[in-house]
């Protein structure tokens, strides 16, 4: 292994928090999200070549992580879990509605776990991780069109999930 | 609402800083004047705010050690010096991005009128000219043209950040400035005897934050971290490089 290589090595441990967050947004529960980012950092280490270095590392990596999610959403384990964890929390405090929100990351999971999948992935990259547009769109192979309607239709059913009536408020 | 009513998609492109700086100057004083704009983009900074900083304890949480043992089949060495930039460059924005808890973004809403603490006295610190852009005004366009990263008072209102050549040959700096209620970050690159801005979001404190995430400063939004990232040639200047720019008032390929 080279010094390069070593340098990718800690670039992706600095990156694994946001990965950790994007795959709790993703997958509802714990668990499932360390597998999967343990499952995303295996498959980039082992294609690390693919990666073309002055290219975006956290880019490839989320792409890898949200492939690799889209692969095992078809695994009835995964959807089983995250159901159930899904219905033992309370989806969004009702004190949430009026003064300013201060959920936990389970009940931000929650309310996620109720938008579409394409929803859930454009919001956690956008609006939590705070990509840009064109970054978001890049990890998704989505034109940022798609992008940023899957945003205002995740935005409309997250406010009313979290804050009840905020949609309304639209101009 | 009107014809000239930003729409929808232009609003939460707002919200999400993905506007140009004179488009976001443009709706920022839009949102100033209107109730109902005004509703609406506080509505959705919130929203962000919450989903963020609900993840924000999560982001100071050790990792489990299996994941670290995934990434580090082998221990580190030193690195290579052609990476050593932006090792530096990851760090310089760290303590700023990292902070997410203590400054969520609410970007624009007091652009175009001043960063408080300025208003009184300095007046705005943007301006937008007759061509539709942004420059720096006041005390931001005096700290871009004086002062140097490597020697600022860290207490200054208006601090320097990063100084760069982008790909237009021009001297770009980013920069910070601070007030109370809410701070200002940005790239300015120098063009004529004007300061351009070419991306600037506001910060706000997160007065609901616990202690381990109240930084000093406000935070360095990512949207101008990514728009650093994608304007830059080269590696950022050093401390005799940023002298030598200054000595040069600033004028980028053309001090050659």
């Amino acid at each position: 292994m080279d010094a390069s290589e070593d340098t990718i090595r800690s670039d992706i441990v600095a990156l694994l928090p946001r990965l950790r967050r994007f795959a709790l947004a993703l997958t509802g529960n714990r668990a499932d999200a360390e597998d999967l980012v343990q499952d995303t950092v295996e498959r980039a280490l082992r294609h690390l070549r693919q990666w073309q270095p002055g290219t975006r590392l956290d880019s490839w990596m989320f792409r890898i992580a949200q492939n690799l999610f889209i692969d095992e959403r078809r695994s009835a384990r995964r959807k089983r879990t995250a159901l159930a964890e899904v219905a033992q929390s309370a989806t969004v405090r009702d004190g949430a509605r009026d003064a300013e929100a201060r959920l936990t990351w389970s009940e931000t999971c929650s309310a996620l776990l109720t938008l579409p999948e394409e929803q859930r992935s454009a919001i956690a990259l956008v609006l939590i991780d705070g990509m840009s547009y064109r970054d978001a769109a890049d990890v998704l192979g989505v034109p940022i069109g798609t992008l940023t309607s899957r945003l205002a239709r995740g935005r409309d059913g997250l406010a009313s999930k979290i804050f009840g009536t905020m949609q309304d408020k639209r101009p | 609402m009107s014809q000239s009513d930003p729409d929808r998609t232009t609003l939460d492109a707002f919200v999400d800083g993905e506007l140009p700086a004179s488009e976001m100057t443009r709706i920022a004083a839009l949102v100033a004047q209107r109730a109902d704009l005004r509703d609406y983009v506080e509505g959705q900074e919130r929203l962000r705010r919450t989903l963020r900083d609900s993840f924000a304890p999560l982001m100071n949480e050790a990792l489990p050690e299996r994941l670290q043992q995934s990434v580090q089949a082998s221990a580190l060495r030193s690195r290579a010096p052609g990476w050593a930039w932006r090792d530096g460059f990851r760090e310089f924005f760290t303590w700023r991005t990292l902070g997410p808890a203590a400054a969520a973004l609410a970007v624009g809403l007091f652009v175009g009128v001043a960063v408080d603490r300025f208003a009184a006295t300095e007046g705005a610190l943007l301006q937008s000219t007759a061509s539709g852009q942004t420059v720096a005004r006041g005390e931001l366009s005096r700290a871009l043209d004086e002062q140097l990263a490597s020697t600022q008072n860290p207490a200054e209102a208006v601090r320097v950040g990063l100084s760069f050549r982008d790909k237009n040959g021009r001297d770009c700096r980013t920069f910070t400035a601070e007030g109370t209620k809410n701070s200002l970050n940005g790239i300015a690159c120098h063009s004529e005897s004007d300061w351009v801005v070419t991306a600037f979001a506001t910060t706000v404190p997160n007065t609901n934050a616990r202690a381990p995430y109240q930084m000093a400063g406000a935070g360095m939004p990512d949207v101008i971290r990514d728009a650093v990232n994608d304007m830059i040639v080269g590696e950022p200047f050093d401390a005799s490089a940023e002298r030598a720019a200054r000595a040069s008032h600033w004028a980028g390929v053309k001090s050659r």
